[in-house]
C-alpha cells in the first residue's frame, strides 16, 4: 500500500515538472506575427473617414501550459509513459505586442480595401467611431511527450519521443459603428482556425519547440487576418447602404421639395 | 519451364508499362527545380520563358537532370564565345541556387537585364537577400514580409505569385 502511494506521489510530481519544464522552455521562443494581405488594392477615393478605438487585452501575458492527461502502462520488460499537455499562447511567445499588430493589421488592410479612411483619435473630423473588443482570443496547441524503457539482461534503453499538434485558434470580436453617439451597426465575429503543424524529420528538440511556438503564432496571424477583413467588409458594406440611404433620402426631398410648374 | 518465362514476359511488360519512359515537362507556370526543403524550390519559370529561350531551356533540363558540372561547362563555354545575355546570367543564377552559393548567385542576378525577368528577377532578388541575412544571422521576418508585400502589390493580378509569396513567407515563419 506504501509503495502505491509513493509511486502516486511520484507520478504527480513527473507530470507537474512536465508541464513546467516545457513552460520555462517554451519560454526561450518566440516568433514573429505577421501575414501577406492578398486583398487587392481599391483606388477609390475614401469618402467617410472613422475613429478606431480597440479594446483587445484578451491574450495572456505568459504562455501557459497545462497538463490534459497521462498514460502509463508499466509491463515487466517495456514501460510507456505518455503525457499530453496543453499549451496556450501568451504575448511572451509573439515578437510584437499583439494589440499594435491588430491595431496596424486593420489600419493597413483599411488601406488596401476599405472606403474610408482612418483618423486621429484626437480629430474632430471623423462623423464615424468604430468600437471594436475581443472578447476572446485563445490559440491552443496539444503536445505529446512520451518515454519507452526497455529493460533488457544486463542493459535497459531509454527513449523520449514529442510531437507537437497543430494549433487551433479560437478568436471573437464584435464591433459598434457609430454616427455620433448613435448605435448604426454592431456586429460578432468568430474565428475558429487550426493551423496545420507540418513536423520537420529527424529536427531537434529545441527546433520542434520553435516551430510548435510558430505554428500557434501563424494560427493566430491568419486568424486575425480573416477576422481584420470581414470586420474592414462589413464596415465598407454599412458605410455604402448609409450613403445610398442617405442619397436616396436627399433625392426624396429633392423631389417632394421640388416646385410644381403646372400651376 | 515455359509458365516461368510466360510470367517472366508477364512482369516485365507490366513494369514497362507502368514505370514511366522519361520525364515529361510539368505543364504548370511553376516548375520545380530540386526537391530538397529550399526556399527556392519554386522557380516560377513558365514554359514560355523555356520554349523562348534555348540557353534557359537547356539549364532547365540539365538542372532537373542533376547534371551540374555539364550545366557549368556549358555556361562558361557561352561566355567565352562571346554571350552575354540576361538568359546566361539567369542560368548562373539558377545553376548557384541550386548549388547553394547564394552571393554568386545573387552577383549573377545582378547581371541580368530588369527588363527580360522583371518578375523573377525580384522574386530572386528578395529570396537571395533571405538566403544571405540568414547565414549572417540578420534574418528580420518583419522586413521579408514587407519586401514580398510590394512586390505581390506590384503584380495584383498573378495569382500565382501569390501562392508562391505564400508558401515562402510560410518556410521563412518556421526557418530562420
Amino acid at each position: 500500500m506504501r509503495f502505491l502511494y509513493i509511486s502516486i506521489f511520484a507520478l504527480i510530481v513527473v507530470s507537474c515538472s512536465e508541464s513546467r519544464m516545457l513552460q520555462k522552455s517554451l519560454g526561450n521562443f518566440n516568433a514573429p506575427i505577421g501575414y501577406l494581405h492578398d486583398s487587392k488594392k481599391i483606388d477609390s477615393p475614401k469618402t467617410d473617414s472613422l475613429i478606431v478605438w480597440l479594446n483587445t487585452q484578451s491574450l495572456d501575458s505568459v504562455t501557459n501550459v497545462s497538463k490534459i492527461n497521462s498514460k502509463v502502462l508499466p509491463f515487466l520488460v517495456f514501460n510507456y509513459s505518455e503525457v499530453n499537455l496543453n499549451v496556450k499562447l501568451g504575448q511572451s511567445s509573439i515578437e510584437q505586442k499583439y494589440d499594435d499588430f491588430f491595431a496596424n493589421s486593420l489600419i493597413d488592410e483599411s488601406k488596401r480595401t476599405g472606403s474610408f479612411g482612418i483618423s486621429d483619435q484626437d480629430s474632430n473630423d471623423s462623423f464615424y467611431t468604430l468600437e471594436i473588443t475581443i472578447d476572446t482570443c485563445s490559440t491552443n496547441s496539444k503536445y505529446q511527450r512520451s518515454t519507452t524503457v526497455l529493460f533488457l539482461f544486463f542493459a535497459y534503453s531509454v527513449s523520449t519521443m514529442e510531437s507537437g499538434f497543430p494549433a487551433e485558434t479560437n478568436l471573437k470580436a464584435s464591433t459598434k459603428l457609430k454616427k455620433g453617439s448613435v448605435l448604426i451597426a454592431e456586429k460578432s465575429y468568430a474565428i475558429k482556425r487550426t493551423q496545420p503543424f507540418i513536423p520537420t524529420p529527424n529536427t531537434s528538440i529545441n527546433n520542434l519547440r520553435a516551430d510548435f511556438t510558430a505554428n500557434m503564432v501563424e494560427s493566430l496571424s491568419l486568424s486575425t487576418k480573416q477576422c481584420v477583413e470581414d470586420i474592414i467588409n462589413d464596415v465598407n458594406r454599412t458605410l455604402r447602404e448609409k450613403r445610398v440611404s442617405t442619397t436616396s433620402s436627399i433625392n426624396h426631398n429633392t423631389l417632394t421639395t421640388e416646385p410644381d410648374f403646372s400651376k | 519451364m515455359k509458365k516461368k518465362y510466360l510470367l517472366f514476359l508477364l512482369v516485365v511488360t507490366l513494369y514497362n508499362c507502368i514505370s514511366p519512359k522519361y520525364i515529361t515537362r510539368k505543364q504548370s507556370e511553376i516548375v520545380m527545380l530540386d526537391l530538397d526543403q529550399s526556399i527556392t524550390n519554386y522557380i516560377p519559370i513558365g514554359d514560355h520563358e523555356l520554349s523562348r529561350s534555348k540557353i534557359l531551356d537547356s539549364s532547365y533540363v540539365l538542372i532537373v537532370g542533376k547534371k551540374l558540372p555539364r550545366l557549368d561547362k556549358y555556361l562558361h563555354s557561352l561566355e567565352k564565345s562571346g554571350i552575354h545575355s540576361s538568359d546566361l546570367y539567369l542560368s548562373k543564377t539558377l545553376l548557384a541556387i541550386t548549388l547553394k552559393d547564394y552571393i554568386a548567385a545573387a552577383q549573377s542576378l545582378k547581371q541580368t537585364n530588369d527588363s527580360d525577368y522583371p518578375l523573377l528577377k525580384q522574386l530572386l532578388s528578395i529570396d537571395l537577400n533571405y538566403e544571405i541575412a540568414k547565414a549572417n544571422g540578420t534574418f528580420r521576418y518583419n522586413v521579408f514580409l514587407k519586401s514580398y508585400q510590394e512586390l505581390v502589390d506590384l503584380y495584383p493580378d498573378d495569382d500565382s505569385l501569390k501562392k508562391i509569396v505564400a508558401v515562402r513567407l510560410r518556410y521563412l515563419r518556421y526557418n530562420y
